[in-house]
C-alpha cells in the first residue's frame, strides 16, 4: 500500500479553561476537545468522521487546515508536518475546508466571482484575465450559472451558497478537502444534489475527503472509510461495509441503531443510550464510554483501551470486541 | 459596483437634498471668501445691529460686521475644524478598535481601558481639559474633537470586529492563507464601513457643536476671528432685540448637523448590498 496522504499522529487539543472555585478564585482547567487520536488518510479515499455533537470531530478537522493549533501530536501531509514553518507556503494551498453555514461563509460583500478568486489574489496565482477564466470554469464545475458571476451571496439559496463554497476551496487545487458538516444546513431535498455534486469533483479532480458528519445516512453513502469518535476519542475505525455490518464497539452499535428509519411499521426495538456525555474537562479514567456502555466491566473504568486491529482494517478502542 | 452605490443613494431623495445643502454649504466654505467683498474682521460701530439690506444680506453684528461675510469665512473655519477634527479621530479609533478587537488578550485590555478613561469624561469636559492642556486656538480645538471623536468609534468599531472575526469567511480566509493584514483591510473593515460612516456623521455634527460651545466659552476659536458657535453665543445677549443674530448661525449649524445625518443614513442604505433591491 502507498503512503497515506494525511497521517494524525497522536492528536491533542485541549482547550484552557478558568473553573470558578468560588466567588474569588478561579482554576485552570481544560476542555479535553480531543484527547490523543491517530488515523491516516489515504490518496483518494473519502474519511468519514462521526460522532454526536461536542464529540471533537469539528475541532479535529479545523486543525487539520491550521486553524487551531493542537496542544500536542502531530499531522503529517504526504510526510512532511503541516505545522512546520518551511511547509507553510507549499502545505496552505493542498489543504481547503468547506464549512457547515453556507450563510456565514460568506463575505456578504464578495460578489461570487470575487469570492472564488479570493484565494487566487492571495496567493498571487495567473493574472486578472486568467483568475476570471478559472473562476468561470469553477463556477460550470459547481453547476452555477455564468451570470451569477456578479451576484451577491445573499441573492443565493442555501444550496447554491454552498456551491461557492464548494468552488472557492476548489480555486487552489487542492488535493485534500476536509468537509465540516457540508449538507447538515441544508434541506434534505439539496442534502443530495451537493452530495452528488461533491462526488463527482472527487472523480474528476481525484480528491480526497475527510468527511464530517453527524449523519450516518450520509456517510454511508459518501465515504470509504468511517472514524467513529466520542468524547475526544476514536472509538472505532473501519471501512464503511465492515461498520454498518460488524460494528464492534458498543457506541458504534448505539450510533447504528438510533439511525431512524423510515417505515413506521418496523417496529423500534433500539436499546437506547442511557445517561448524558461526560464533561470533556473532566473525563472518566480508563474507556471514556464505560460511564454509558451496558457491557463495561470492573477493567473498563480502570483502564483505557487502546485502538487495536480485530479485522483488517478494522480498527476497535474496546476491551470486549472481538 | 460604485455606479451601483451611487444609483442606491440616489433613490432616497431626503438624502440627495441633505448632500445639496452639504455640497452648497462646502462650496460657500470653499469658495464664498473669494466674492466677497467685505472683511470679516471690518467693524461699523454706528450700524450695528442692522436689519437685512442690499449691503448687509444678513445684517450687521455688535460691532457693525456684516453677518453674512461672517458668516461665509466661519462655515469655512466650522467645517474644517469638525472635518479634521472627526476625520483625524476616526481613523484613529478605527485602527484602536481594530487592533483591540482582532488581537484580542492584553492588548484589547490596554486600548479598552484607555477608551474607558476617554469615555470615563463627560465629552465636553475632555474637549476642555484637552484645551486647558495644549492651549486655546484653532488647531487646538481640532485636536480636541478628535480625541473627543475616538472613543465612541474604538468601542463601537471593536465590537464589530469582535463578532465578525469568529465568522466563518474569516476562517476560510485563513484557511486559504490570508494575512492579518488582508483580513483585517478586505473583510473586517469594510464590513464596518456603514457603521463608521453613521458613526462619522454622528460625529460630525457633535463635533461643531462641541466646536461652538468651545467658543462660547471663549476656549476655542478666539476673536475677532468668525466661528458660528461664537457668534451665536455673542447673539445670545440680544436675542429678544435682535433675534437675527442668534438665528442665522442657529439655522446654520442645525441645517449642516441635520444634513450630515441623512447624507450618513442614506450612505449607510446605499453601502449595505442586502438593502439593495429594496
Amino acid at each position: 500500500m502507498s503512503a497515506p496522504l494525511l497521517e494524525v499522529q497522536n492528536l491533542k487539543l485541549y482547550y484552557p479553561v478558568k473553573v470558578r472555585k468560588n466567588a474569588l478564585f478561579s482554576e485552570k482547567g481544560f476542555v479535553k476537545a480531543v484527547d490523543d487520536i491517530s488515523f491516516t488518510v489515504n490518496q483518494g479515499e473519502t474519511f468519514g468522521l462521526v460522532g454526536e455533537s461536542g464529540c471533537g470531530k469539528s475541532t479535529t478537522g479545523k486543525t487539520i487546515v491550521k486553524l487551531l493549533r493542537p496542544t500536542e501530536g502531530h499531522i503529517l501531509f504526504e510526510g512532511k508536518d503541516i505545522f512546520a514553518p518551511e511547509n507553510k507556503a507549499d502545505l496552505t494551498t493542498r489543504i481547503q475546508i468547506i464549512f457547515q453555514d453556507p450563510y456565514s461563509s460568506l463575505d456578504p460583500r464578495f460578489t461570487v466571482g470575487r469570492c472564488i478568486a479570493e484565494p487566487m489574489v492571495v496567493h498571487k496565482i495567473g493574472t486578472p484575465k486568467e483568475r476570471e477564466e478559472r473562476v468561470r470554469q469553477l463556477m460550470a464545475d459547481v453547476g452555477l450559472r455564468p451570470e451569477h458571476y456578479t451576484k451577491y451571496p445573499h441573492e443565493f439559496s442555501g444550496g447554491q451558497r454552498q456551491r461557492i463554497g464548494v468552488a472557492r476551496a476548489l480555486a487552489l487545487n487542492p488535493s485534500l478537502i476536509v468537509c465540516d458538516e457540508p449538507v447538515s444546513a441544508l434541506d434534505v431535498s439539496i442534502q443530495a444534489q451537493i452530495l452528488n455534486l461533491m462526488q463527482d469533483l472527487q472523480a474528476k479532480y481525484s480528491l480526497t475527503y475527510i468527511f464530517i458528519s453527524h449523519n450516518l445516512s450520509v456517510v454511508k453513502h459518501l465515504c470509504d472509510r468511517i472514524a467513529v469518535m466520542y468524547l475526544g476519542n476514536i472509538v472505532e475505525i473501519a471501512g464503511k461495509n465492515d461498520l454498518f455490518d460488524h460494528p464492534s464497539h458498543p457506541y458504534t452499535n448505539a450510533l447504528l441503531d438510533a439511525i431512524p428509519v423510515p417505515d413506521p411499521e418496523i417496529p423500534t426495538m433500539q436499546e437506547m443510550l442511557e445517561g448524558d456525555v461526560p464533561s470533556p474537562m473532566n473525563p472518566p479514567a480508563g474507556c471514556c464510554f464505560h460511564t454509558r456502555c451496558k457491557k463495561a466491566c470492573e477493567r473498563c473504568s480502570r483502564e483505557k483501551p487502546a485502538l487495536r486491529e480485530i479485522a483488517p482494517g478494522h480498527q476497535v478502542a474496546c476491551h470486549l470486541a472481538e | 459596483m460604485k455606479g451601483t452605490i451611487l444609483r442606491r443613494f440616489l433613490r432616497r431623495k431626503i438624502s440627495v437634498l441633505g448632500a445639496i445643502v452639504l455640497i452648497l454649504f462646502f462650496v460657500v466654505a470653499i469658495f464664498g471668501p473669494m466674492f466677497c467683498s467685505q472683511d470679516p474682521l471690518a467693524q461699523d460701530l454706528v450700524n450695528k445691529y442692522q436689519d437685512p439690506s442690499p449691503e448687509h444680506w444678513f445684517g450687521t453684528d455688535y460691532l457693525g460686521r456684516d453677518t453674512f461675510t461672517r458668516m461665509v469665512y466661519g462655515a469655512r473655519v466650522s467645517l474644517t475644524l469638525s472635518f479634521s477634527g472627526v476625520i483625524t479621530g476616526c481613523a484613529i479609533g478605527v485602527l484602536m478598535g481594530v487592533i483591540a478587537g482582532y488581537f484580542g488578550g492584553w492588548v484589547d485590555s490596554l486600548i479598552s481601558r484607555i477608551i474607558d478613561i476617554l469615555l470615563a469624561f463627560p465629552g465636553l469636559l475632555l474637549a476642555i481639559t484637552v484645551v486647558a492642556i495644549l492651549g486655546n486656538g484653532t488647531q487646538n480645538t481640532a485636536i480636541a474633537i478628535a480625541i473627543f471623536s475616538i472613543p465612541s468609534i474604538a468601542r463601537m468599531v471593536r465590537g464589530i470586529v469582535m463578532s465578525n472575526k469568529g465568522a466563518e469567511y474569516i476562517q476560510a480566509c485563513r484557511v486559504m492563507g490570508a494575512s492579518n493584514g488582508r483580513i483585517i483591510f478586505t473583510h473586517i473593515v469594510p464590513n464596518a464601513v456603514s457603521q463608521i460612516i453613521v458613526n462619522i456623521t454622528l460625529n460630525l455634527g457633535t463635533a461643531i457643536l462641541t466646536a461652538s460651545s468651545l467658543s462660547f466659552l471663549g476656549l476655542g476659536v478666539q476673536p475677532p476671528d468668525p466661528e458660528w458657535g461664537a457668534m451665536l453665543s455673542n447673539g445670545r445677549d440680544v436675542i429678544r432685540s435682535y433675534p437675527l443674530a442668534v438665528f442665522i448661525p442657529g439655522i446654520a449649524i442645525t441645517l449642516v448637523v441635520m444634513s450630515f445625518s441623512l447624507v450618513g443614513d442614506g450612505l449607510r442604505d446605499a453601502l449595505d448590498p442586502k438593502l439593495k433591491n429594496s
